[in-house]
């Protein structure tokens, strides 16, 4: 017992001494202290309370749903009455008002994502260590390398997560003791917006127990992760694989939890990572679960379940590295390569040899024939022509899709007053009478044509949805094309980053192989090498994209030819809202512009690749520091101002931006390509004559 | 054909990696001994110009090397401490890929003969990745000597190879270095003890001793003993004497000890070797 105390002090030590560790853990306190503190609202007037939307929205939705529980002797609807009686006298009509611009940012959901992502890093640092420097084999050979090794991993992972966790919570406490919402619910002075279940609590609870039932909330659910993602960074040989591993995990409990085609059953819907890191089913929605025809309270299930994954995970642990399990990933062999092998090589240029370290890696091979996969899939699913109504129809599902609620409902109504103003001033100057109350009849005329049929075709569906609601039955309005979305959307991202990652591989080839103090002290290794290289990169991301983009858009050339105009095409990215363009010079222009965002990706992956030796951690870099902008921008009002980011080029969407906006040439020309040139320079120093000045 | 390093300095923050280091390097091998840290690595990064020095100049021929450009690197052949290679290049095409790079114009007869002389010529066709540490090391050395470089900088050239691999190396490097210059870098003093025409002991950035392994090795010459004892008594010699080497048999232990006096009554003098001084020059 001695020595495995021993032992913990020394993985503890490790963690605190990795400088990674702390800054993200810095940063994970810092944003959920701002959120905390920008989420909570004080106010200094009892008759003039100002909710903010989250908690307005839950004592309207609770007032609605005890006023449809009412005369059942349910348990949901003791709540509902008791949440109504409570805060309806403090409602005043002033309507809240919309998070808008970076506000969506601070949000819960991003900091308990985020608080997720920081217990894997940790829980993959701790476990994969001893892999990572080699002393695997010399550990094992020693007495509490099997069996006690095991238990102090899973112990020091388990510890640092409860104190990530708490220190996480502190700091949600902290923000909102720093904005002086240091009081009892029942003071009506701090109200955490997203801990919205708190609304629901005894009255006595105060912010500060609030906070920390989150803690108790959050901790099983955060251990399972930790030894989740821990034990698939112990399996997997590679580092980047058990970070896909650990984000798959997390990126399917996230579907469980939000894609409305999936989370019809409520199980299914509390027994993942995001239902269970929230504490709304404490206080709050307080039902019960159909469990295999067992009703269990969802709390249960969202505590159970975590602690149930965390000795599953653990225990897998033990056997994996009791057997000393490892899996290592390996592409099959091409038959080419070994009919190659036989064959005698023969002097070529530099170009051809740059060019092969990118094809002569099954990696590299893989990543692009799953781009191109994925370029064709996209492009059969999701280019389709749609009769305009449909078109319009499609649009009132994407914009409210989801669960019914009082926002959409205020929505709904808004558009319908629209659409009836249209009709009136359209029948107003189709008659000749005079329109009175609306301010531009034209365009409220032409607001009606356009969108007319598409909202009746929508409008339908809602009003059942209504007679559903009022029956107490849950049902989410749906867009058919939930998947198709996630493809066409997240594509674009897809192929910046696997564009991201060819780039940096080959820029950073030589560092990573340790060849680079060989090559610099060649001939052509500086002055020469440097342009090759470049070269090699443009011809294959360049490739790849010209690939990418006719594989997109060939079918439909194919089907509809060149001069199809995009008014009346849905699902091909921008080219719907082009009006009068034809297709074929929209992917003429898709050509050229992303010929240019190629050059920029390029220079970019060169400049940071240059100050950075590891490939992953080079591409993280130039990923980060690439899509960031496009992040930081997309809620900035001005065209101008979005068109600032440089991967706006690559991105399909991002030619509406530069086509609508002339003045947005100017600034993507002045900044996507200067930022790029200055973060070159490193490279162009080092490679090519400048000469390290020790380090 | 001269390289002169003059008055060359680097340091590293508050550490002097090399201070005021002047030698000047004639065809043949010079071996550059010295413990971990005491500058051998800095001082052939530099020569690489893979490091700008801090101060002095380094000329070859009368020409300043760091104004040569491309002339002086089409003079270099550099194999570093930890060669890396491209696993998914064979090694022949390794050996063209580094033929292109310093513009060799039909290297396929130099390739031939680098990999015959290093013994990779069985597996010329193998990637890279497959070779053993001895084959990387091996691979590394032709690289470096691809080109027929004038000044061959070779860091730990024999580190991981066998004895028979060792000796053939050695032997390869000593036929090379009729007409260029030669510099080593090691840890191993065997190694260059019969084949360096000058050996620079380095320590703590300076110039601690040079001269010829035979010069050198007469340093020591009164100073090493051999000495029999019990096993009991090793400890007492270790605690008072440099004791370079420790051989047991059946309870007797022979011990080899550097000593301006003569340890005790029973010990003989011993014929030194470069290792002697080196122990005498670096243990305190």
């Amino acid at each position: 017992m001695h020595m495995f105390f021993k032992n913990l002090k020394f993985e503890l030590l490790k963690l605190l001494r990795n400088k990674f560790i702390i800054i993200i853990s810095a940063v994970l306190i810092t944003v959920n202290m701002i959120t905390a503190y920008r989420l909570c609202d004080v106010s200094s007037d009892e008759q003039t309370y100002n909710y903010s939307v989250g908690i307005s929205l839950v004592i309207k939705d609770a007032q609605s749903r005890y006023g449809a529980e009412e005369g059942k002797d349910g348990f949901t609807a003791r709540y509902y009455k008791m949440i109504a009686d409570k805060y309806s006298a403090l409602v005043t009509d002033k309507e809240p008002e919309a998070v808008t611009g970076y506000g969506q940012y601070l949000s819960y959901i991003y900091v308990d994502l985020f608080l997720l992502s920081c217990c894997a890093f940790c829980a993959a640092f701790v476990f994969r260590r001893e892999k990572e420097t080699g002393e695997m084999q010399t550990l094992y050979a020693y007495k509490h390398g099997r069996r006690g090794y095991a238990a102090v991993k899973l112990t020091a992972c388990a510890i640092t997560t409860v104190v990530l966790v708490l220190l996480f919570c502190v700091s949600s406490f902290a923000g909102v003791f720093v904005r002086g919402g240091f009081v009892d619910f029942t003071g009506g002075g701090a109200r955490l917006q997203d801990l919205k279940a708190f609304i629901y609590a005894p009255n006595e609870i105060s912010v500060l127990s609030a906070v920390f039932v989150s803690a108790f909330y959050k901790i099983p659910v955060c251990i399972a992760l930790a030894f989740f993602a821990g034990g698939a960074s112990y399996l997997f040989n590679s580092g980047a694989l058990s970070a896909a591993v650990s984000a798959l995990f997390m990126y399917g409990s996230y579907m469980l939890n939000n894609r409305s085609y999936i989370n019809k059953n409520a199980f299914f819907r509390n027994c993942n990572l995001f239902a269970a890191i929230r504490p709304g089913n404490i206080f709050g929605e307080l039902r019960c679960i159909d469990v295999f025809g067992l009703a269990i309270p969802a709390y249960v299930v969202n505590i159970v379940l975590p602690l149930l994954l965390t000795v599953f995970f653990g225990a897998a642990f033990f056997i994996l590295h009791l057997n000393r399990a490892s899996v290592t990933i390996r592409l099959p062999k091409l038959n080419f390569k070994s009919k190659r092998r036989i064959r005698q090589a023969k002097p070529r240029g530099l170009f051809a040899y740059e060019f092969g370290k990118i094809i002569k890696s099954r990696l590299c091979v893989a990543v692009i024939a799953v781009m191109l996969i994925v370029g064709a899939v996209v492009s059969v699913i999701s280019v389709r022509v749609f009769p305009y109504p449909e078109q319009v129809y499609k649009k009132y599902c994407e914009r409210w899709q989801g669960r019914y609620c009082y926002e959409i409902e205020d929505e709904y109504n808004a558009e319908a007053k629209k659409i009836n103003d249209g009709f009136e001033a359209y029948a107003a100057m189709r008659f000749g009478r005079s329109v009175e109350g609306i301010d531009d009849p034209t365009r409220a005329a032409d607001y009606y044509i356009a969108n007319y049929e598409g909202f009746n075709l929508f409008r339908e569906k809602y009003e059942r949805l209504c007679e559903l609601h009022a029956q107490g039955k849950d049902a989410p309005i749906l867009f058919e094309g939930g998947y198709k979305r996630f493809f066409s959307s997240g594509a674009d991202v897809f192929l910046i980053l696997s564009a991201v990652f060819l780039c940096t591989y080959l820029a950073t080839y030589d560092r990573v192989n340790n060849t680079e103090s060989v090559v610099t002290t060649t001939k052509n290794g500086r002055g020469k090498l440097p342009g090759i290289k470049f070269a090699a990169l443009m011809t294959v991301s360049g490739a790849l994209y010209a690939s990418f983009t006719l594989i997109t858009f060939l079918p439909v050339l194919f089907k509809f030819g060149m001069t199809l105009p995009g008014a009346n095409t849905y699902a091909v990215p921008g080219f719907e809202s082009t009006g009068g363009m034809t297709l074929g010079l929209y992917v003429a222009l898709m050509f050229i512009l992303r010929f240019i965002g190629v050059v920029l990706l390029c220079l970019f992956c060169c400049g940071i690749s240059s100050l950075i030796k590891n490939h992953i951690t080079a591409m993280a870099a130039t990923a980060w520091i690439y899509l960031v902008p496009t992040f930081l921008l997309k809620n900035i009002g001005n065209a101008a101002a979005r068109c600032a980011e440089p991967s706006l080029l690559l991105d399909s969407s991002g030619f509406m931006q530069l086509y609508k906006t002339p003045a947005a040439f100017a600034v993507s020309a002045v900044i996507c390509i200067i930022i790029p040139l200055i973060i070159f320079i490193p490279y162009i120093k080092k490679r090519s004559g400048g000469r390290r000045n020790g380090t | 054909m001269e390289l002169k390093i003059e008055k060359v300095s680097k340091s590293y923050k508050q550490n002097k990696a090399l201070s005021d280091f002047s030698l000047t390097l004639t065809p043949g091998i010079y071996a550059l001994l010295g413990p971990n840290g005491s500058g051998k690595s800095t001082l052939m990064n530099i020569l690489t110009e893979n490091l700008k020095p801090d101060s002095g100049k380094i000329t070859y021929d009368g020409k300043d090397i760091f104004k040569m450009g491309t002339e002086y690197l089409s003079l270099l052949g550099y194999m570093p401490q930890y060669p890396g290679l491209y696993p998914q290049f064979t090694a022949e095409e390794y050996l063209y890929y580094i033929a292109a790079l310093k513009s060799i114009k039909d290297p396929k007869d130099q390739i031939d003969e680098v990999l015959r002389e290093v013994e990779l010529d069985d597996v010329r066709r193998k990637r890279t990745s497959t070779f053993s540490g001895g084959m990387k090391q091996r691979l590394a050395l032709a690289q470096a000597v691809l080109g027929d470089p004038k000044i061959l900088i070779l860091d730990e050239p024999t580190a991981g190879l066998d004895p028979k691999q060792r000796i053939s190396v050695r032997n390869y490097i000593s036929r090379i270095s009729l007409d260029r210059i030669v510099l080593i870098a090691t840890h191993v003093v065997s190694d260059v003890e019969y084949i360096a025409k000058t050996a620079i002991f380095l320590k703590k950035g300076v110039v601690a001793d040079v001269g010829s392994p035979s010069e050198l090795a007469k340093k020591a010459d009164g100073k090493v003993w051999t000495v029999k004892c019990q096993s009991s008594e090793v400890a007492y010699y270790q605690q008072n004497y440099k004791v370079t080497n420790i051989f047991g048999e059946e309870g007797d232990v022979t011990l080899r000890i550097l000593s301006d006096e003569k340890p005790c009554e029973d010990a003989v003098k011993a014929v030194p070797v470069l290792e002697d001084e080196y122990i005498n020059v670096f243990v305190i």
